[in-house]
Parts: C-alpha cells; sequence; structure tokens
C-alpha cells in the first residue's frame, strides 16, 4: 500500500485532470451561464443576473412539467419497487442461483439504451407487438394508442430503471438473517407477520438506496420522454435539452439544469432525513 | 412426573446425510436437560423439529400431551434462544423483549409490568432504550433470553447460547442461567458441545454423536459411568488402557493389558451404575494372539482416581512408572507417567502440598483401589 502511494504520486495527475476537464470545467461553464445574461465571449465582462431563474418560476407552463416530472418520477420508483420486490426476493432467498441469474437480468443493459427505448416504440406503437397481442387474445376490439403519452414514458422508464432497484434490494435482503424470522414466528407472528416485521422493515436500506438510483435519473431523463412520450409527456430533461439543442438559449438551459441539481439534491437530503438509515435502526427516546 | 417433551424415533437427513437418527427421549417438566454432543453431530436440528422450524421425516414429538405435527412454531409453547441470539437489529432492546407480547396483543399496561419483572430477571434494568448493537455480548445473551422468557414458554430451547462468549462471562452466564431457570422453573432445553457447561447445569443430559443418543442420564452418571469409549472420552478426561485378556478369580476380574502388566477390577465395579448395560465381550478370547482390538475391552480409569505414593500399598493396583511433563493447572496439578505395563497414565492431584517434590524424569508408584475404573467397549 505505502509503497504505491509513495511511488506512484504522479499517476494520480491523469485522474485529476479527467475530473478537471469532462467535470468541474462544464459544471463551472454552467455555473456562470445560469448567472449571466449572453453567451461567453472572451474580453467581454460578464453581467451577473438571476432573471434566467425567474423565468422559470413566473411561468406556469414551467411549473406544470416540473411537477409532471416529479410525478413520473415518483411512479417510476413506486412501480420499480412492486416489480423489484418479487425479483430481488426470489434472487435473495428462494434460488441457489442467485449469481447467474442477475448476469442473466443484466444482459439487456449490454445493448445501448436508445436502441432498446426503440424497440418499446415498436412494442407499443398502434399495430405493435401490444396491441396485436391485445387484438388477437379478443381483449380490445381496436388498437389502443399507448405510445406518445405519459404511459409510454412511465412504461419506458419503469423498464429501464427498475434494475436500479433489484440490486440494492436484493443485496439488504441477502443480509437478512433467516434466523430473525424465524425468531419472530417464534415469538408469535404469523409468516405473513414476520415477513413484514422483520424482512421488509430490514429491506427498507435497500429500497432507500434504489428510490435514490430511481428516482433522480428519472427525474432528468430526456431520452425515454423524446422518444416514448408526446405533448403531454414533456420532462424538465426535455425542456433543458431543448434549450441547449434547438432554443439556443444557453443562459436558460443552464438555469434549469443548475434548478433540477438543487432540487435532486434537496429531495436527496430530505429523503434522507425522512427515511434514512437513522430510521431504520432507529434509537427511540424514552416513553 | 410429568414428562413435558416426549420424543420418539425422530428422524431427520438432508439429502444423503442423516442428521437426526430415530432419536428418543422425554423430558421432565422443570427440568434442565441437555443435548450434548459434538459439532454436527444434530443438536440443532433436534431443537428445531421441537421449534416447529423443520418437520421430521420420521417419528413424533410430543409437548405437553399434544402431538406436535404439522403445528408451526407460532403455535407452539416453546421459545427458542437461537445460536446467534437473533435479536432484531431494528429494534430497541424493549421493543425487542416485548415483541412476543405485542404479537400475543396484550394490554400496554400488562406488557409494562411483565417488561419489568422480566429486567429484573435479567438484570437489565435501564437498558430499556438501547440499540442492540451498543450491548455487551453478555447482555445481548440476556435480551435474548427476557424474549423468549416473557412469553411463559413451557419449554425454552437454547441453543449453544454462551458459545459466543469468552470464558469467564461464560462460566458467569453459567450460573445465571441455572440460577434464572430455577427461579422461574420452566423447562430448559439446552444444547451445548461443551462438556463441562452440560455438566455443571444440567438435571439431564443426552450424549449424542453421529445422529444418535449415546448415553443419557444424570451428570455425575455420565461422569462416573460412561457406557462406552465415545461417552468416557468425550466427557472429562481419563486413562483408557487396552485390555488383551480378561479372567474372573472369586470377585475379581483380572485384565492383562499388552506389556504383561495385570489389573485387578472388583467384578461389582458397576453397583453404582444405574442401567449399565454391562459390557457383552467381557469373557473375550483368552489368548494374547487377538488381532481384532475391537473385539476386547478397555479399562477406563479417571485421572484424579489414581494416587501417588511413595511407599507400597497392600490390595491396590500399584505401578510404578516415570514422570514424562507436569502441567501446573491452579488448583490441579497434571502428570502425565510412562508405566512399563500400563503406557502412557494420566494422574490428577489436588495442588494442596503433598506432592513430594516431584521433577520430570523422577520415578514414582502410583495406585488404585479395586473398584475404581470401568471395563469399556468400542
Ligand atoms: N439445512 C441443511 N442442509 C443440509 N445439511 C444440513 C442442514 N442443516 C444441518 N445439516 C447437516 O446435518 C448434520 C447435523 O447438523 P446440526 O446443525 O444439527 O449439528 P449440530 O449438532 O447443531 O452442530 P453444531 O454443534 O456445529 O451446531 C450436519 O452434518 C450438518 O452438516
Ligand atoms: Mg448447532
Amino acid at each position: 500500500m505505502s509503497v504505491i502511494k509513495s511511488k506512484n504520486k504522479n499517476l494520480i495527475y491523469p485522474g485529476l485532470l479527467w475530473l478537471f476537464i469532462f467535470f468541474l470545467l462544464p459544471l463551472s461553464v454552467i455555473l456562470i451561464y445560469a448567472v449571466t445574461a449572453h453567451d461567453l465571449v472572451p474580453g467581454e465582462s460578464l453581467k451577473f443576473t438571476f432573471s434566467n431563474f425567474a423565468v422559470i418560476f413566473q411561468k406556469k407552463h414551467y411549473l406544470i412539467i416540473l411537477l409532471r416530472s416529479l410525478k413520473i418520477s415518483f411512479l417510476t420508483t413506486i412501480f420499480s419497487i412492486i416489480f423489484s420486490y418479487p425479483v430481488a426476493y426470489f434472487l435473495a432467498k428462494r434460488t441457489k442461483f442467485d449469481k447467474v441469474l442477475i448476469v442473466v437480468l443484466m444482459i439487456p443493459f449490454w445493448i445501448n439504451y436508445l436502441i432498446r427505448t426503440f424497440a418499446w416504440k415498436l412494442i407499443l406503437s398502434e399495430n405493435g407487438v401490444l396491441n396485436q397481442l391485445l387484438l388477437w387474445l379478443k381483449v380490445i376490439d381496436e388498437p389502443v394508442r399507448v405510445l406518445y403519452s405519459q404511459t409510454s414514458v412511465l412504461l419506458g422508464l419503469i423498464y429501464m430503471y427498475t434494475p436500479m432497484m433489484v440490486l440494492p434490494l436484493y443485496a439488504s435482503l441477502l443480509r437478512i438473517d433467516n434466523s430473525l424470522v424465524e425468531a419472530s414466528q417464534d415469538l408469535g407472528a404469523s409468516r405473513i407477520r414476520a415477513f413484514f416485521d422483520i424482512t421488509f422493515k430490514l429491506s427498507l436500506t435497500g429500497i432507500f438506496a434504489g428510490t435514490l438510483l430511481v428516482f433522480i435519473p428519472a427525474l432528468g431523463s430526456f431520452a425515454i420522454p423524446a422518444i416514448l412520450g408526446g405533448t403531454d409527456s414533456v420532462m424538465i430533461g426535455n425542456i433543458i435539452e431543448n434549450q441547449f439543442s434547438r432554443v439556443g438559449n444557453w443562459n436558460f438551459g443552464s438555469a434549469f439544469t443548475v434548478a433540477l441539481a438543487v432540487l435532486s439534491i434537496a429531495l436527496v437530503l430530505f429523503y434522507s432525513k425522512i427515511f434514512g438509515l437513522e430510521s431504520i435502526y432507529k434509537n427511540k427516546g424514552n416513553t | 412426573m410429568n414428562y413435558i417433551v416426549c420424543a420418539e424415533d425422530i428422524s431427520k437427513s438432508y439429502g444423503s446425510i442423516l442428521a437426526v437418527d430415530k432419536v428418543s427421549f422425554t423430558v421432565r417438566e422443570g427440568e434442565f436437560f441437555s443435548l450434548l454432543g459434538p459439532s454436527g453431530c444434530g443438536k440443532t436440528t433436534i431443537l428445531r423439529i421441537l421449534g416447529g422450524f423443520i418437520e421430521q421425516d420420521g417419528g413424533t414429538v410430543s409437548i405437553d400431551g399434544k402431538d406436535m405435527k404439522g403445528i408451526p412454531p407460532n403455535r407452539r409453547d416453546t421459545a427458542m434462544v437461537f445460536q446467534n441470539l437473533a435479536l432484531f437489529p431494528h429494534m430497541d432492546v424493549r421493543e425487542n423483549i416485548v415483541y412476543g407480547l405485542r404479537k400475543r396483543k396484550f394490554p400496554a399496561d400488562r406488557i409494562r409490568e411483565e417488561l419489568n419483572s422480566i429486567l429484573e430477571i435479567v438484570d437489565l434494568k435501564g437498558f430499556e432504550t438501547r440499540r442492540i448493537s451498543e450491548l455487551s455480548g453478555g447482555q445481548q445473551q440476556r435480551v435474548a433470553l427476557a424474549r423468549s422468557l416473557i412469553v411463559k414458554p413451557k419449554i425454552l430451547l437454547l441453543d449453544e447460547p454462551l458459545a459466543s462468549l469468552d470464558k469467564k462471562l461464560r462460566v458467569s452466564m453459567q450460573g445465571e442461567l441455572k440460577e434464572i431457570q430455577k427461579r422461574i422453573g420452566t423447562t430448559f432445553l439446552y444444547v451445548t458441545h461443551d462438556q463441562g457447561e452440560a455438566l455443571t447445569m444440567s438435571d439431564n443430559i443426552a450424549v449424542m454423536n453421529k445422529g444418535v443418543i449415546i448415553q443419557m442420564g444424570t451428570p455425575d452418571s455420565i461422569y462416573n459411568c460412561p457406557w462406552n469409549i465415545f461417552t468416557a472420552d468425550f466427557i472429562g478426561a481419563g486413562n483408557f488402557i487396552p485390555v488383551i485378556s480378561v479372567e474372573k478369580e472369586n470377585h475379581m476380574f483380572v485384565l492383562k493389558t499388552e506389556d504383561r502388566g495385570r489389573i485387578f477390577l472388583r467384578d461389582d465395579f458397576k453397583k453404582d451404575c444405574r442401567d449399565f448395560p454391562g459390557v457383552k465381550k467381557i469373557q473375550g478370547p483368552e489368548s494374547s494372539g487377538v488381532k481384532d482390538k475391537t473385539a476386547l475391552p478397555v479399562f477406563f480409569i479417571r485421572p484424579e482416581k489414581i494416587k501417588i505414593t511413595t511407599k507400597p500399598q497392600r490390595n491396590k493396583n500399584l505401578f510404578n512408572g516415570k514422570v514424562k511433563a507436569i502441567i501446573f493447572e491452579g488448583p490441579d496439578i497434571r502428570l502425565e507417567v510412562v508405566s512399563n505395563t500400563l503406557g502412557k497414565i494420566k494422574i490428577e492431584v489436588k495442588n494442596d502440598g503433598s506432592l513430594p517434590g516431584l521433577k520430570e524424569n523422577d520415578n514414582l508408584l502410583f495406585h488404585w483401589d479395586y473398584i475404581d475404573g470401568i471395563l469399556l467397549e468400542y
């Protein structure tokens, strides 16, 4: 350890450079754009302004999109918990092949996510696989329109981020000693009661970690709503992307980016405060 | 006296491993009963069958006269203290302890009452709001005990609950456990691989090996009258002297050792041993050319039965030997002696100043009474 540290100290510099060029530099550019009125031009002095931010809160349109993004991310998180719990439970408690199955579960991720999102387009379109199947099963008489709606965006996001929930949940379930559940039953709890008292409560750490991994990226997503969504499913990410690549108002786009980042951080902090590890392994005061 | 637990011919296998093989035993109400055996002999399996966590493949278990077949743990009058304690990490001490009462829907004031009295018993007053991780091993131990005792089980099942504690704490917890058991009168079914623990705490012990109960009885009968070499070897220390022939003269067995030693053993040596199965092979081949050693019994004597002397003794088994090692153990001194006719012999004497200044490689005389020792089979 110490040998590596002392002899190869210089190895750290490429890493620092990388961090600087690709992370700190763009971040500072965005921060500067967010609080100025014009493009950065060498030689010209900067005029600071908060008007970019003011616009966000003045236009009702943006507020609606913000709330919608929160709603969609929230639903994505809820559904990812619902879908991943049985999977994670099975992997952690009911099979010996969990290591292999997790790799299998991850195989789709070797494919670019844009391609997978376009695949969903084929599935959900009016003469896509889903409609064909439902028609064939005679569940519906004529094709339903799923694509280009909030539903399709939600489906896409759930599909994309559920594995992010499965992994931490699986890890937390794996850590729960079976004897805890047995002890609970031994002391009078039914199987179901024991599950909720012990397994579920202790897996909240996994749900907590998974929520951060699902909610935050979902909140900032733009490719999935752009490909699968319609006019009623524009999300914050789309506005930002639009400002940068189409409208060309980098100042406003940057302000929106900063606002999203601040919102995400605030949500994480608030969420940790309420649902964090402390509250699960709580140390209650006297009563 | 009522039998609170009746296990009859219970068997359990895991795949091809026969973990428990037709085990039968009974436990009286209020008794401290121990299952004692080496690691992997099936103790935990038996306890888990009694607790209802696994079902036996064959045989019946009845608790308080009721057949337990198909009854889940939450509807059995048993409570288990797990090998790893299994305390709930997300609950504080109080929540852990009252968990069982909550599940039984006790009213809040009853719960408070019961909690107070159990905290008194396990001496954990003032620790109610501690987290489990903030407790010492011994305290965690007592929380686990309290959590199981508070539901007033008919039988408390304890799976090596002291195994993870250091020696000193373990000994003091042994005392406390026994004390608590006496005070509340609950039947304890205690699993351990520590023979000392079983001997000090139990009213009755079942010695197990490889899924079978080898011997059952009180601690002193198990110690003084082991039925076979396994029990004798597993419980305490001892000298095993192979015998090549057994002859009977008057009221005395004359045992010959490989190196032409002669040991006299009174034929009523087992008079203090209840239910001693006897030695079937006692009239084994009398010629000295026996090849199959297991066909012959073994003479067994505890180290503390052997005395050291300076002058020859009449009417005793008397041998001489050379001191190979002197091991000082505080209250006792253990000697390893080599005798020409008996082989290696372990002797244990009290550290009461009576040892006549022995050094290694000194010669000494040792003896034991004709009634001491026992004949064992493999
Ligand atoms: N779930 C299981 N699956 C397969 N084999 C098992 C299982 N549980 C126990 N065994 C085997 O059954 C035998 C008895 O195990 P058991 O746990 O009852 O032993 P034990 O006497 O409690 O040992 P220890 O003192 O080490 O706790 C062992 O050979 C063990 O490997
Ligand atoms: Mg065990």
